[in-house]
């Protein structure tokens, strides 16, 4: 097998992953996203806060 | 809804398989068929696979800003809309105009598509002999009947288009789901079928972009979810989660059936001499339905049936999206209102759908397809590259006041990206078709004209418009000169305010705005806007009774939803040097440091900002400044010079760290203007360095300090919660002496804002 032909698989794969990740994360987040009536700065604050109580908070 | 009178909408009827088939519909159409051929040809089988895969990756990136758009703007009208929201009518209107045109010319050719192979099979089994027209009259009189019978299908009602673009995807993605799978049993079953993809890339990785732009029309169709925003159940949650798995199954479905056409004919077959990919390719268009009849028994009769569903399917859907974007238009008056009229019994717009059967059975019967198709592909990727901008420029300017369903991860990469590959691949478009990039232009320009003559003067004021009331200039502003606003919230706080920056403006020599924003509540109709300008009327005129001696005024007042989006525009419209704000008071709401519309406003406003807390034209001997960080202090030394009174004390208290930032007389020798100021007024400047350990006291120092001075100058830092603060917003509300908060913005800052 030559190289091209490993980068090209390689790149294949890698795209399937991508759009896998991307679907499961957005439907994830939707069904999240439709629990609440949220304006987009309340959702981002929101992260934040959580984020700091997990500890995360990037200070 | 703008006006107070019963009126007809479309009934809410499709669910999320409903539209997520809708989606597939019009993608599985019949680029895919012509498409495998050709790429195999030019780039290879590994290659073919690969452009499959990367086309759905743009395609997946363009869709999650669509499933953004379209979980905030749940309306139908798709690109035209978020145009409308995004950049105003002209824009929109051309978005609209565009897609439009787009949609029916592929409704036109999904008809011709239909149309041949179904002749061509017929033809086969000898079944037209008795026919006594030519081949080609005989392909435009079933194009015409086909789209007739769409049309009516389309008019029959909203859940009945659903339906049957529902059972068509289903037949035609189950055929392509079928191919894929048994050709993956196949190759396993058989090894000797992997040998196909030797080599993998014969002729070059560059060549990718080539195939990619040619079969990226497979990927076009999804944008016809976010028409159905009327008639969707439960819009927000089920227009993202459609548009995403349409793309993510079409995508997939395409790789296996590209892989299936590559691994079906065995090497050594009789009468291929050739590399198998060679004899696919050597095929062209037809390679895929070559390759696929050795795949499967009766694949040729399969292979029709499976053209005709998708054609079908594809043409329903575009007749579907076509007639959406010309309801849009005309609801919006646009085009005239009488497009957006709604039958009573079917609830569809059907004069909107019989102005789009009229194009598309005008295009299906004299024009040649195949340059008109290539119009549209343009027309779609300008399109999709307006609503990859369009996502960026909303979230920053709606993203306080929109409900969004669904936010993209990453943002903006992802939409940056998909508008970089969009750009490359429609210049590519030229080298296919030189007559599609004269009539994709030519058709924009009658959309201009048409805006001018009709659609600018009649069309509706958008809910997130920004309207003037009344403006006034009192002199014509020389170019060039510094320009001040002053927004002017409270009538009655309005003249104390003023007096506070009559300093600042006749320092600057300024030009000064007076702004009043009049807030109109959602249920009120931006039309009964006036009911609302008496007051801030008063206070523009008492106001302007009090500067217009003394320095040139002009006023606006204007009438929006959000006051901070007016204020912004209004700072960006007028290219305002500084901005004046009142302090709005002890604001305690969650997750806002000052307000929404103070934080919104100095977060976003691209220029510098003043926030006044009971400041007023007292003599101030005695002044404190605490920049906060380095970009503020050039404006606050600036202010408390000109706010400060002759042989005044200016003491500046800052950190060790930032001491080289801190420099008074490095300042002076940049600005003149400020060094002149110094020494007219004879001001004395006192450092205070603060410890780092001092931080920790900071709360104490700051008003122990303060209740020495007469006027205190806080600088504005970011938080890392996104709130703006001075440092914390405490201080403010607890130091009980008149307080100017500064907030510098940078160059790049500034560029970017009125660019967004």
């Amino acid at each position: 097998m030559d190289i091209h032909t490993l980068i090209g698989i390689f790149a294949i794969l890698v795209v399937i992953f991508i759009l896998t990740t991307l679907l499961v994360w957005s439907i994830h987040s939707i069904n999240k996203l439709n629990k609440t009536n949220k304006t987009l700065r309340e959702i981002i604050k929101e992260k934040k806060i959580k984020g700091k109580r997990n500890g995360r908070s990037g200070n | 809804m703008e006006d107070p009178v019963i009126k007809s909408e479309l009934s809410r009827e499709l669910n999320l398989f409903h539209i997520t088939m809708m989606g597939l519909g019009m993608m599985i159409g019949a680029g895919v068929f012509l498409g495998i051929g050709n790429s195999i040809n030019i780039v290879g089988p590994g290659g073919a696979v690969l452009t499959f895969a990367l086309n759905g990756l743009i395609a997946m990136f363009t869709a999650m800003s669509y499933a953004e758009l379209s979980s905030a703007i749940p309306r139908a009208g798709g690109a035209y809309n978020f145009a409308r929201i995004g950049f105003g009518k002209g824009t929109s209107f051309i978005a609209g105009w565009m897609e439009w045109f787009a949609s029916s010319v592929a409704g036109s050719v999904y008809a011709h598509t239909f149309s041949i192979y179904t002749l061509r099979y017929f033809e086969g089994i000898g079944l037209l002999s008795w026919v006594p027209f030519s081949m080609e009259f005989s392909v435009k009189i079933v194009s015409v009947i086909i789209a007739g019978v769409f049309l009516y299908i389309n008019f029959k009602g909203a859940q009945e288009t659903g339906k049957f673009g529902a059972f068509f995807t289903m037949g035609q993605t189950l055929f392509m789901i079928a191919i894929g799978v048994t050709g993956v049993v196949v190759a396993i079953t058989d090894p000797v079928r992997f040998s196909n993809f030797k080599p993998f890339m014969p002729n070059g990785w560059t060549k990718i972009l080539v195939t990619m732009g040619f079969t990226y029309v497979a990927f076009e169709g999804f944008e016809v979810i976010s028409q159905a925003g009327d008639e969707t159940i439960r819009p927000r949650q089920n227009l993202p989660k459609a548009m995403l798995l349409s793309v993510f199954i079409v995508t997939i479905t395409y790789i296996m059936v590209t892989f299936a056409s590559i691994v079906s004919v065995k090497p050594g077959m009789p009468g291929v001499t050739e590399p198998i990919w060679k004899w696919i390719g050597s095929h062209r268009e037809r390679g895929f339905g070559e390759a696929v009849s050795h795949l499967l028994p009766m694949g040729n009769i399969l292979l029709t049936m499976a053209v005709i569903f998708a054609s079908t399917s594809a043409l329903n859907a575009t007749i579907y999206s076509a007639s959406r974007v010309a309801y849009a238009l005309g609801r919006d008056n646009m085009l005239p209102p009488f497009f957006s009229k709604i039958s009573e019994k079917t609830k569809t717009p059907y004069i909107a759908i019989a102005s789009t059967g009229t194009i598309i059975v005008l295009i299906a019967l004299f024009l040649p397809t195949v340059h008109i198709a290539s119009s549209a592909s343009i027309m779609f990727l300008f399109l999709f590259l307006l609503v990859n901008i369009c996502v960026i420029k909303i979230r920053w300017n709606l993203s306080d006041e929109l409900i969004y369903g669904y936010v993209m991860p990453l943002f903006p990469l992802f939409p940056i990206i998909a508008i970089i590959m969009q750009l490359t691949l429609s210049v590519w478009l030229i080298h296919m078709s030189l007559i599609a990039w004269i009539i994709a232009p030519l058709w924009i320009l009658i959309g201009f004209f048409l805006f001018q003559v009709y659609a600018k003067a009649h069309a509706k004021p958008s809910p997130h418009d920004i309207q003037i009331l009344e403006e006034s200039e009192a002199v014509p502003i020389e170019e060039g000169k510094y320009k001040i606003m002053v927004a002017l919230s409270n009538p009655d706080s309005a003249i104390p305010m003023v007096r506070a920056t009559y300093k600042i403006c006749s320092s600057k020599n300024a030009h000064v705005e007076l702004l009043h924003m009049v807030q109109v509540p959602d249920q009120v109709p931006l039309s009964d806007a006036h009911l609302y300008l008496l007051k801030g009327k008063e206070a523009i005129i008492e106001v302007m009774l009090y500067l217009t001696p003394v320095l040139p005024v002009s006023s606006t007042i204007r009438y929006c939803r959000s006051i901070s989006r007016g204020i912004i525009n209004a700072v960006k419209e007028k290219k305002i040097d500084l901005l004046i704000i009142g302090y709005p008071g002890n604001i305690s709401h969650h997750g806002w440091g000052f307000g929404n519309t103070v934080d919104t406003v100095i977060e976003k406003a691209p220029v510098n900002t003043l926030i006044f807390k009971n400041v007023s034209d007292y003599k101030y001997r005695k002044l404190l400044v605490i920049p906060g960080d380095g970009g503020n202090f050039h404006l606050s030394i600036e202010i408390a010079s000109i706010l400060a009174e002759n042989r005044a004390d200016i003491d500046i208290v800052y950190f060790e760290k930032n001491r080289r930032d801190f420099e008074i007389n490095r300042l002076r020798t940049v600005n003149n203007e400020l060094d002149s100021l110094i020494r007219k007024k004879n001001l004395k400047f006192k450092m205070n360095v603060l410890e780092e350990s001092d931080k920790k006291n900071l709360n104490t120092i700051i008003i122990g300090k303060s209740g020495w001075y007469g006027l205190v100058i806080l600088g504005l830092i970011r938080r890392q919660n996104k709130s703006w603060d001075f440092l914390s917003k405490k201080y403010i509300d607890i130091i009980d002496k008149p307080v100017v908060l500064v907030r510098a913005t940078s160059r790049i800052h500034n560029i970017l804002g009125n660019i967004l």
